[in-house]
C-alpha cells in the first residue's frame, strides 16, 4: 500500500498523466479492495450465524399485512408476526401456533383457546382483544384492506382473556385454513400510528424489524422475548435483487446465502458447484391454460364441446415442456389440485400425450379439419410461460389447430381481459389458491358466479357449494376428490404443472425450503 | 442573466406541464391499479369500495384537474400501495440515484476527456486507434450487459468488489463504471474531434511558433477551447444517464428512484410514478441549465440570454 502511494510522485508528470485513466481507478480501488477483504473475513467462520441474507426479485413496498397481497412481503410479515394456526404441508394438517386448541361450537361458531404468556416484541400482551382488534382492522373500510378472506365472518367475540369465538354468517370450511395465513397485530401500537406498520411492523414472531430500506432491504433481528424456539441466525435480511443473473453472482461471491428466483437453466449450471445446493419444492401455484368452455367469447365456439377440450389436453406434450423448458422443475397435474393441499386425490392422473386420440376426438366433434383460435399469453409469475405458449402452439398445430398468440402484462391480462370475459378462447393462468393449502381454495375461479370463470357446470357448483360449508374433514375429502375427477373429465383447462420454487442455497446454510408462500428463515441454521 | 433565468424557468414549467400530462394519461391508459392491488379473487364490492377510496370513480378529466390542483400546491399525493407521501418516497430514493449519476458523470468527464486528448495528440497512432476502438465497443455494448460482465469478472471470479447492493464506497465502483461506460464514448469522441480541430487552428500554430512547450499548448490553451462543447454534451447526457440509472439499479440490486419507478409502474402506483418522473425531469432540465451557465463561465464569448448577432 505505502509503496503504491509513493510511486506516482517519483514518476514524471507525463507518465502520471498517461497512467491517470487506469491508475486513478486502481489507486481508488485499492483501499476498497482492502475493505472488501475485511468484509469477507467477517462473514466467514463462527460469525456466519450472525446474518443470513436471502435475495428475491419481488420488492417489499410495505409490511402492513392489510395493504399487500404479494408473496415476499408476506414472507417477511410471517417472520415478524404470527398467525393463530399453522399448516404443515408434510402431514397436510393444521398445527397450533398462537392458538392452542380450536373447535366448532356449532356450524357458525369457531372457538379458539389462545396461548398464554405471549407478548408482542414491544411488550404488549397477546390476548383475545388482539385477535378481535386484528379482525376489526381488516374489516374496517377505512383500513382499505386488500384482504378478501373473511367475507363470511360476522365478528370476533372476546369470551375471556384467552378465548375467542368467531361468528360466521354461513358455514366456512376454510376458516381454520385462513387463520393460518393471517397475522395478529398489536392493538395499542397499531392504533397509535397505523402508518408505521408499513416500515416498522411489530408482532409476536421470532424476528423483529431492525431497518427497512425501501426498494433495497428489510433487515430483521432476533426477537429476544420470543415465546418459541429462538431462531439460529441473529439477523436475517430480505434483499431485493431484480435480476436473476445478479442474484446468482451475489450468491457465488458469498454476498447472499439464498437466491430465491433462479431460472431452471441457472439451477442446472450450479448443480456441479460444491459450494451451492439447489433446493426445490412445489410452490402453491398451478399453471394451466384456461379454455372458454362457457362460450363467453364465442357462444358456439369449438371449446364449448368437451371432446375438443379433452383433445387439446391430449395433443400437447406437457411432459416434454416440463423436461425441456423447465428442466424438470415442475410437477404435472391432472386436475385443479396441488399435491401438498388438503384433499388432493392421487388417483386423478394427468391426461396422456396422445395426438392420434386427440385427432379422433376432434373429428368426432366435427372439427376434422381443425380451426383457428386465439391464445393470450401472460407470465403470471411463472417461469417459461412464454416459451411454453409457443410449444403449446406448435403441438396444437400438429393436430390441425391454428393458434395465434397475444402477449400481455399480467395485471392487464387478469384484471381486465380475463375479468371482462374477453380472454377466450385460450389464456394462460396462474392459480395460487390464495396461499391456502386446501383444494377447495383453488376452485373459486371455476364457480359460475366468478367474474374469472369461463366454466359453468351445475354439478360442479353443487359439489363446490357443499364442500364450502362442510366442516367434517373426512366428508370434505370425499367431495374434493369428486370435484377433482369432475374437473379432470370436463377439462375446463389445459392442465400444465405445479410450479416449483428453485432456491440456490450456500453450503454454509442449512435450510430445507418450504412449500407455500413463506420462506420461514427462522428455521434456517448454519450448516 | 435575469432574462436567461426567466427564460429557463418558463421553459422548465412548460416542459414539466407536458411531462406530467403525458405521464398522467399514459398511466391511466396502461391499466387499473386495482388489478395489481387486489387479489384476483376480490369481490365486486371490494373493488367498488377501493375504487371510490382511491378516487378512481371520478371521470378522468376531473382526476386530471384534481391532480393539477394538488400539484400546484406542491402536493404529489400519497402512494396507493403504502399510503406514504409520494414526494417523500421519491425524495428518499433520489439521493441514491443522484450520487450514482454525479459520480458516473464525473468519471465519464475525466476518463472521456483524458482519453480524447490522448487520442487526438497521437492522431493515427496505435493509441489513437485503440482508444477509438474502445469507445466504439463501449458505445455498442448495452448497459445491463456491461454491468453483468463487470459483476462476473470483479465479483464472482476475482472477488474484489461486491456483486450488488448498497453500503460503502466499494459498492459504488462497479455501478458507476457501468453507468459511465454508456456516455464516456460520446465525451471521448467529441473531445478527440474538437481537439483535432483546435490543434489545426492558426491560434495553436502561432503558439507553437512562439516556442511554447507542447504540454502547455495542449492543456493550457487547446483543452480550454475544447471544453464548451464537452460541457454542453455532459449536460445533455443527464437524461440518458438517468435512464441508465434505472437499468443499473436493477442490475446491481440497488435502491433508487429508478428501481422505485419500475416497481411503481408494475404496481400501477400512479402518484409515485408521477412524482418520480417529475423529479427526473426537473433534474434533467436543471442539468441542462447548469451546463449552459458553466459554458458561459468557461467561454466569455457566450452571453446568456442574448442571441449572437
Amino acid at each position: 500500500m505505502t509503496s503504491s502511494h509513493q510511486a506516482p510522485t517519483q514518476h514524471n508528470r507525463r507518465t502520471f498523466l498517461r497512467l491517470a485513466g487506469g491508475g486513478a481507478l486502481a489507486a481508488g480501488a485499492l483501499p476498497l479492495l482492502q475493505a472488501c477483504g475485511d468484509d469477507a473475513d467477517d462473514s466467514g467462520g463462527a460469525s456466519q450465524s450472525d446474518l443470513l441474507i436471502i435475495a428475491h426479485a419481488q420488492g417489499i413496498p410495505t409490511l402492513d399485512p392489510d395493504l399487500t397481497a404479494a408473496d415476499v412481503p408476506h414472507s417477511v410479515i410471517m417472520e415478524v408476526c404470527e398467525p393463530l394456526l399453522d399448516f404443515d404441508p408434510a402431514s397436510r394438517q393444521l398445527q397450533p401456533r398462537l392458538a392452542e386448541e380450536w373447535s366448532y361450537v356449532d356450524d357458525l361458531t369457531l372457538e379458539l383457546k389462545l396461548k398464554s404468556g405471549v407478548t408482542f416484541s414491544n411488550g404488549e400482551p397477546f390476548n383475545a382483544e388482539a385477535v378481535k382488534f386484528s379482525l376489526d382492522r381488516t374489516q374496517d373500510p377505512a383500513t382499505k384492506s386488500v384482504n378478501t378472506i373473511f367475507a363470511n365472518v360476522d365478528s370476533v367475540q372476546v369470551v375471556d382473556e384467552l378465548t375467542v369465538r368467531w361468528h360466521l354468517a354461513q358455514p366456512e370450511a376454510l376458516l381454520t385454513q385462513y387463520l393460518s395465513v393471517w397475522p395478529i397485530l398489536p392493538p395499542q401500537y397499531t392504533t397509535e400510528d397505523p402508518g408505521r406498520l408499513a416500515t416498522a411492523l411489530v408482532g409476536t414472531g421470532p424476528y423483529k424489524v431492525k431497518t427497512f430500506s425501501a426498494g433495497y432491504e428489510v433487515l430483521l433481528e432476533r426477537n429476544e422475548t420470543y415465546w418459541g424456539t429462538a431462531p439460529a441466525y441473529r439477523e436475517v435480511s430480505y434483499r431485493t435483487i431484480d435480476s436473476a443473473e445478479t442474484q446468482m453472482s451475489a450468491l457465488l461471491s458469498g454476498e447472499v446465502q439464498i437466491a430465491a428466483d433462479l431460472l431452471p437453466q441457472q439451477a442446472q449450471s450450479l448443480e456441479s458447484n460444491e459450494t451451492v445446493q439447489i433446493v426445490s419444492k412445489p410452490k402453491l401455484l398451478l399453471a394451466y391454460v384456461t379454455m372458454d368452455s362457457r362460450g363467453r367469447t364465442d357462444p358456439d365456439g369449438p371449446l364449448t364441446d368437451k371432446r375438443v377440450r379433452q383433445a387439446i389436453n391430449q395433443a400437447v406434450d406437457v411432459d416434454s415442456i416440463i423436461d425441456n423448458l423447465l428442466l424438470g422443475y415442475g410437477t404435472r397435474i391432472g386436475s385443479i389440485a396441488h399435491p401438498a393441499q388438503f384433499g388432493f386425490d392421487e388417483s386423478v392422473a394427468p391426461w396422456p400425450y396422445d395426438p392420434s386420440t386427440a385427432q379422433r376426438l376432434l373429428a368426432e366433434a366435427g372439427y376434422a379439419d381443425g380451426f383457428e383460435l386465439r391464445m393470450i399469453s401472460q407470465t403470471a409469475g411463472i417461469t417459461a410461460q412464454a416459451e411454453a405458449a409457443q410449444a403449446i402452439q406448435r403441438d396444437l398445430e400438429a393436430v390441425g389447430l391454428q393458434v395465434s398468440l397475444e402477449t400481455m402484462t399480467d395485471p392487464t391480462a387478469v384484471g381486465q381481459v380475463v375479468r371482462g370475459g374477453e380472454a377466450g378462447p385460450l389464456f394462460q393462468f396462474g392459480n395460487a389458491a390464495r396461499g391456502i393449502f386446501d383444494v377447495g381454495a383453488g376452485l373459486s375461479s371455476f364457480t359460475s358466479d366468478s367474474p374469472f370463470s369461463y366454466f359453468d357446470n351445475p354439478e360442479f357448483m353443487t359439489l363446490y357449494q357443499e364442500q364450502a360449508v362442510t366442516l367434517d374433514p373426512d366428508r370434505r375429502q370425499v367431495i374434493l376428490g369428486d370435484l377433482q375427477r369432475l374437473l379432470h373429465e370436463e377439462a375446463p383447462v389445459l392442465f400444465q404443472w405445479a410450479v416449483h420454487a428453485i432456491w440456490a442455497v450456500s453450503d454454509q446454510v442449512s435450510w430445507p425450503g418450504h412449500e407455500g408462500r413463506y420462506s420461514r428463515l427462522y428455521t434456517a441454521k448454519p450448516a | 442573466m435575469l432574462r436567461f433565468t426567466l427564460r429557463s424557468l418558463v421553459h422548465l414549467i412548460v416542459v414539466l406541464w407536458g411531462v406530467v400530462t403525458i405521464t398522467f394519461l399514459a398511466l391511466r391508459l396502461s391499466g387499473n391499479p386495482l388489478d395489481a392491488l387486489l387479489s384476483p379473487e376480490a369481490t365486486e364490492q371490494q373493488r367498488a369500495q377501493l375504487t371510490e377510496q382511491l378516487g378512481l370513480d371520478q371521470p378522468i378529466a376531473m382526476q386530471y384537474l384534481l391532480f393539477l390542483r394538488q400539484l400546484g400546491s406542491g402536493d404529489l399525493g400519497r402512494s396507493i400501495i403504502t399510503g406514504t407521501r409520494a414526494g417523500q418516497l421519491v425524495g428518499d430514493q433520489f439521493a441514491h440515484s443522484l450520487l450514482l449519476t454525479v459520480l458516473a458523470l464525473a468519471v465519464s468527464a475525466v476518463v472521456g476527456v483524458g482519453l480524447g486528448v490522448l487520442a487526438a495528440t497521437r492522431r493515427g497512432g496505435l493509441i489513437d486507434r485503440s482508444v477509438v476502438a474502445l469507445a466504439a465497443l463501449a458505445q455498442a455494448a448495452p448497459l445491463f450487459w456491461v454491468g453483468l460482465i463487470l459483476i462476473i469478472v470483479f465479483a464472482v471470479h476475482l472477488q474484489v468488489l461486491p456483486a450488488s447492493g448498497m453500503g460503502g464506497a466499494s459498492h459504488l465502483v462497479l455501478p458507476v463504471v457501468a453507468l459511465a461506460s454508456g456516455i464516456m464514448p460520446y465525451v471521448l469522441r467529441l473531445t478527440r474531434t474538437t481537439m483535432l480541430g483546435v490543434l489545426d487552428t492558426e491560434f495553436i500554430r502561432f503558439q507553437q511558433a512562439t516556442g511554447l512547450g507542447h504540454r502547455s499548448i495542449i492543456y493550457r490553451h487547446a483543452l480550454k477551447n475544447c471544453l464548451p462543447p464537452v460541457v454542453t454534451l455532459l449536460g445533455l447526457q443527464a437524461g440518458p444517464l438517468l435512464g441508465g440509472v434505472v437499468v443499473i439499479e436493477t442490475v446491481f440490486g440497488r435502491s433508487g428512484v429508478g428501481s422505485l419507478l419500475i416497481d411503481s409502474i408494475y404496481s400501477r402506483d400512479y402518484p409515485v410514478v408521477q412524482a418520480a418522473v417529475l423529479v427526473i425531469v426537473v433534474a434533467v432540465v436543471l442539468a441542462n441549465v447548469l451546463a449552459d451557465l458553466l459554458v458561459a463561465v468557461i467561454d466569455p464569448r457566450v452571453r446568456l440570454g442574448r442571441t449572437a448577432s
